[in-house]
């Protein structure tokens, strides 16, 4: 249990790493775009696949989160009980 | 130092001990489809009580999507109803189409959830405890807002509160539950909607004083002050 969940803290470590690595690229974009009008629709256009890869960042860390609470020994049993 | 080593040696070994019991008393961990349904469900709701809406919007169908997996509809039409309910605590008018679209192959006990929330009469013993003496339609006014005290989950209250409005059962005490049950929680979007309410009987009574202050309220919530 223990290996396991150190790996996957490990692995959360790296992929908010990755996230901040991707958020910085789109601030360089934006302050490009900002600096030459003339580059805007260039970095629209890179902001698209960025913006794909930054999202894709935390659905990865939010799957391993589940995860994780999925095999955590005092997890309770899911409910989907009315409100 | 043997006996020192065999003295710090014995609490471990307890505790590994203990580690392994709790960890194969544990059975095996919920599907996959499950706990993700049941995580983003709840952070859809968190979301939609915060106002948020896009994020409530992306959650619930995060938690559609995960329930559908098993091809059952009752379980989708928990979702659903969960939607409506959130819905029906913050006053919204809205009609519960993603029910409806499912309600054909849904269990009795979503049916009867599902027309409580609508405000008609349903069998009160296919509905969750907490909501079972509101369903009596003799249920009103001075009456309903002590049961509303009574009810200990706030969303649950909420959604009671919300169901009485539908059936005209409200009064200023029963509102003023749900106002403070809002604001306890920091739930924006309901208590916009109750303070709203308030606002408007306060007015219709011709009380400016206690209606300027609602507004002022109001405008606190949403931020404009």
């Amino acid at each position: 249990m223990v290996p396991e969940l150190r790996a996957s803290l490990a692995q959360v470590s790296a992929l908010l790493e990755h996230t901040r690595d991707s958020l910085q690229r789109v601030d360089a974009i934006l302050a490009d775009a900002q600096a030459v009008a003339g580059a805007a629709r260039e970095a629209s256009a890179d902001l698209g696949a960025l913006r794909a890869e930054v999202e894709a960042n935390p659905r990865k860390a939010s799957r391993m989160i589940d995860e994780l609470n999925r095999r955590w020994p005092f997890a309770r049993e899911p409910q989907l009980k009315l409100p | 130092m043997d006996t020192r080593l065999r003295r710090s040696a014995t609490p471990a070994a307890a505790v590994g001990a203990a580690v392994l019991l709790v960890v194969a008393c544990v059975g095996r961990p919920a599907p996959d489809w499950k706990s993700s349904a049941q995580a983003a469900l709840e952070r859809a709701v968190a979301a939609d009580l915060a106002g948020e809406a896009r994020v409530a919007q992306a959650e619930y169908a995060q938690a559609r999507n995960a329930l559908a997996r098993t091809g059952r509809a009752d379980l989708v039409a928990r979702a659903e109803l969960t939607r409506c309910a959130v819905r029906t605590a913050s006053l919204s008018p809205e009609a519960c189409d993603g029910f409806e679209a499912l309600r054909a192959d849904s269990g009795a006990a979503e049916r009867a959830y599902a027309d409580y929330l609508a405000g008609r009469a349903t069998d009160a013993a296919l509905l969750p405890p907490q909501h079972r003496p509101f369903a009596a339609p003799a249920l009103e006014g001075d009456a309903a807002a002590v049961a509303l005290r009574g009810v200990a989950d706030p969303l649950a209250r909420l959604v009671a509160a919300g169901v009485l409005v539908r059936r005209g059962a409200t009064n200023r005490a029963a509102i003023e539950v749900a106002v403070d049950t809002a604001s306890d929680q920091g739930w924006r979007r309901p208590l916009l909607a109750w303070l709203t309410l308030q606002r408007t009987l306060a007015e219709q009574a011709g009380d400016t004083a206690a209606a300027d202050r609602l507004r002022r309220r109001i405008e606190l919530v949403a931020g404009q002050r």
